[in-house]
C-alpha cells in the first residue's frame, strides 16, 4: 500500500511540476520582467508555464511587485479563489521584504498576506531569475508527498 | 427580415421602463488590460459604457514622502521606480531638476550620452507600449515581435550600466560611467535593423482589417478638448497639436540633433498608434546624430553632488567653559543648496514628466511633486471612452498608454 501510495504521488508530482500555470499579478515594475520572461526570448512555455489571466485555473501565484496596503485585501481574495493546490513566488526585493520602500503604504513583505513558497530576491530580479524560483518551486511540488485527493486536507488525518 | 436585424442592432434606451437600471460592475485592480492596478467602475446601458470612474492609488508608495527623508544625490534611484519602462527618463528629469537648482552644467559628452540613452528608452517603452496594446486588442504575433526587439535595447543598457530596467545611469552632473566604443559600435549597427523591424510592424498592423475596425475612430479627442485635460506626449500629438519639451524647452543634447515632431489628425487610437511609431523612426535618427557627434571629454561634473551630502554647511565655535572646552554649533548655518523652488520637465516617453523641488536651503528636498503624465492621462478615460463598447475600452487604456507605477508614486 505504501509502495502504491507512494509511485502515485510520484507520478502526481511528475504531473503538477510539468505544468505550473500561474496566475497574472503583475503590481509593479516586476511585471515587467515577468513578462519578458514569458515573451520570445526567456520562453516560459518551455517548461510548461502558461500565465493564465483567472485565479480559478491557476497553480501558482507569482506575486510581482510592491504590494501596498490598499492592494493587499485583493491579494488575499485572489490567493483565496485559487484552488487547490496553490503555491506563491514572491518576485522581487518589494515582494520579499518592501525593499526600498519602508514607507506607510507598503506591505513589508508579502508573507504577512499569503504564505510564501518561493522568495526571487532583485530589484527588479531578471528573467532568468524568475526561472531560477520557478524551478525551485518545480523541485519543491517534487518533492511533496500525499498532498492530494483527501490527504490534501489538513482536517482529515488518514 | 431586414428591418428587423436592423432594429434590433440599434439599442433603444427608454429611461421611463420601469425594468430598466444601468449595470455597475467593477473592472481591475486585478484585470490583465489594465496594465497595472488600475481600478475602474463602470455604469454600462447594454453593452455601452455611460459613465467610468477610474480608482487609482493600489500602487502608492510614497516615493515623494520618501524623498523628503533622503538628500538630492539619494532620491534617484527612486525617480526609476516611477515609470519603470523608461527608467532612463526619469533619472534624466530629476538630475535634471537638481542641475538647475544648484546650477551645475553638465559636460558636453555627458548631455549627449544621456541623450542617447533617453532616446534608447523612449523605443523600449514604445515597443512595450505597442506589444501590451496589440495583445489587448488580440494580435498575439506583435507581442512576441516587440519584445524580440526590447530585448536587445535592455542589452544595450546591461552593457552600459548592468541593469536592465531600474538602471540609475543618468546622474547629477552628468552620467555614470562612459559608455564603451564597442558598445556604441552596437548600437550604431542597430539602427538600420530597427528601421527594417518597424516596418515589420507597420506591415502587421497598419493596414490589418481588425487593427483598423478596433482602433479608427476609437477614443476620439479634439486637440482644444485635450490641451484642457492636459494630456502630453502622443497622447497630444495624435490629435494634432505639435507640442514637444524636446523642442519648445530644449534640455540636454536636443537644440543640437535634428528631429521632427510627427503629428496625427483625427486624434483617435489609430492615430496615436502612427505617432508613436513614427516617433521610434525620430528617437533612431537621434540616437544616429548623438553616436556621429559624440564629443570627448569627461561624462561628468566635478561640481556633481556626493551621496553623502550633508544635510547644512555647519559652522563649529569652541570657547573654554569652566575646565573642558564647549563646542558650540552656530544656530546660523549656511544653506548646502540654494533656497527656493522649481519646475522642470522633461519629455517622458509618456508625456511630459515634471519634477517640482521645493528646496529650504538643507541637503534634501523639502517637498519633491512628480508630474505625472499617466495620472493625468487617466483623468481623460471618461471622456474618451464615453458612448463606447466595453470591448472598445482596453484599447483606450492601451492607447494612454498609462503606467501605474507613475500614476500612483
Amino acid at each position: 500500500m505504501e509502495l502504491i501510495l507512494g509511485k502515485l504521488d510520484d507520478l502526481i508530482n511528475w504531473a503538477r511540476s510539468g505544468s505550473i500555470w500561474p496566475v497574472t499579478f503583475g503590481l509593479a515594475c516586476c511585471a515587467i520582467e515577468m513578462m519578458a520572461a514569458g515573451a520570445s526570448r526567456n520562453d516560459l512555455d518551455r517548461f510548461g508555464i502558461i500565465f493564465r489571466a483567472s485565479p480559478r485555473q491557476a497553480d501558482c501565484l507569482i506575486v510581482a511587485g510592491t504590494l501596498t496596503y490598499k492592494m493587499a485585501p485583493i491579494l488575499r481574495r485572489v490567493y483565496d479563489q485559487m484552488s487547490y493546490p496553490r503555491w506563491v513566488i514572491a518576485m522581487g526585493s518589494c515582494a520579499c521584504t518592501g525593499g526600498v520602500f519602508r514607507t506607510y503604504a507598503t506591505v513589508q513583505g508579502v508573507d504577512q498576506i499569503v504564505p510564501v513558497d518561493i522568495y526571487v530576491p532583485g530589484c527588479p530580479p531578471r528573467p532568468e531569475a524568475l526561472i531560477e524560483g520557478l524551478l525551485e518551486l518545480r523541485k519543491k511540488i517534487r518533492e511533496e508527498k500525499r498532498n492530494w485527493g483527501p490527504y490534501a486536507r489538513k482536517e482529515i488525518k488518514l | 427580415m431586414l428591418e428587423k436585424r436592423l432594429s434590433s442592432n440599434k439599442y433603444i434606451y427608454y429611461p421611463q421602463d420601469p425594468f430598466y437600471s444601468p449595470l455597475e460592475i467593477q473592472m481591475g485592480p486585478q484585470h490583465p488590460s489594465t496594465h497595472g492596478v488600475l481600478k475602474l467602475k463602470l455604469l454600462l446601458e447594454g453593452e455601452k459604457i455611460i459613465d467610468l470612474e477610474p480608482t487609482i492609488g493600489f500602487l502608492h508608495r510614497g516615493i515623494e514622502k520618501l524623498a523628503e527623508n533622503l538628500n538630492y544625490a539619494q532620491v534617484l534611484p527612486l525617480t526609476d521606480r516611477l515609470d519603470y519602462i523608461s527608467a532612463m527618463n526619469n533619472n534624466t528629469g530629476y538630475a535634471l531638476a537638481v542641475e538647475r537648482l544648484l546650477g551645475i552644467e553638465p559636460p558636453p559628452r555627458g548631455k549627449y550620452l544621456r541623450t542617447l540613452v533617453c532616446e534608447l528608452a523612449r523605443i523600449s517603452s514604445h515597443l512595450l507600449w505597442l506589444a501590451t496594446h496589440a495583445l489587448d486588442i488580440g494580435a498575439m504575433t506583435v507581442f512576441l515581435y516587440c519584445f524580440r526587439e526590447r530585448e536587445e535595447i535592455l542589452n544595450f543598457f546591461e552593457k552600459i550600466c548592468g541593469a536592465r530596467l531600474t538602471v540609475s545611469y543618468p546622474r547629477i552632473g552628468g552620467v555614470r560611467l562612459d559608455i564603451e566604443d564597442q558598445v556604441l559600435e552596437e548600437i550604431y549597427n542597430f539602427i538600420p535593423k530597427m528601421h527594417e523591424k518597424i516596418e515589420e510592424y507597420e506591415g502587421l498592423l497598419s493596414e490589418n482589417r481588425i487593427w483598423l475596425d478596433r482602433t479608427v475612430g476609437v477614443g476620439v479627442i479634439s486637440g482644444e478638448e485635450a490641451l484642457a485635460y492636459g494630456l502630453t506626449g502622443p497622447s497630444l500629438r495624435g490629435s494634432g497639436i505639435a507640442y514637444d519639451v524636446r523642442k519648445h524647452f530644449p534640455y540636454d543634447a536636443y537644440s543640437e540633433v535634428d528631429f521632427e515632431v510627427p503629428i496625427g489628425k483625427n486624434g483617435d487610437t489609430y492615430d496615436r498608434y502612427w505617432c508613436r511609431l513614427q516617433e521610434m523612426r525620430q528617437s533612431l535618427k537621434i540616437i544616429k546624430q548623438c553616436i556621429e557627434n559624440l564629443p570627448e571629454g569627461p561624462v561628468s561634473s566635478e561640481l556633481s553632488p556626493d551621496l553623502d551630502m550633508p544635510l547644512y554647511k555647519r559652522a563649529i565655535t569652541a570657547e573654554s567653559w569652566g575646565e573642558s572646552a564647549f563646542i558650540s554649533f552656530l544656530t546660523e548655518s549656511a544653506p548646502i543648496v540654494p533656497k527656493g523652488e522649481l519646475y522642470s520637465a522633461v519629455e517622458g516617453a509618456k508625456g511630459e514628466l515634471g519634477f517640482y523641488i521645493v528646496s529650504d536651503g538643507s541637503g534634501r528636498p523639502y517637498r519633491l511633486h512628480i508630474r505625472s503624465p499617466s495620472f493625468i492621462h487617466i483623468s481623460a478615460l471618461k471622456k474618451l471612452s464615453h458612448n463606447h463598447l466595453i470591448a472598445d475600452l482596453v484599447a483606450i487604456i492601451g492607447t494612454l498608454d498609462i503606467v501605474m507605477g507613475e500614476c500612483d508614486r
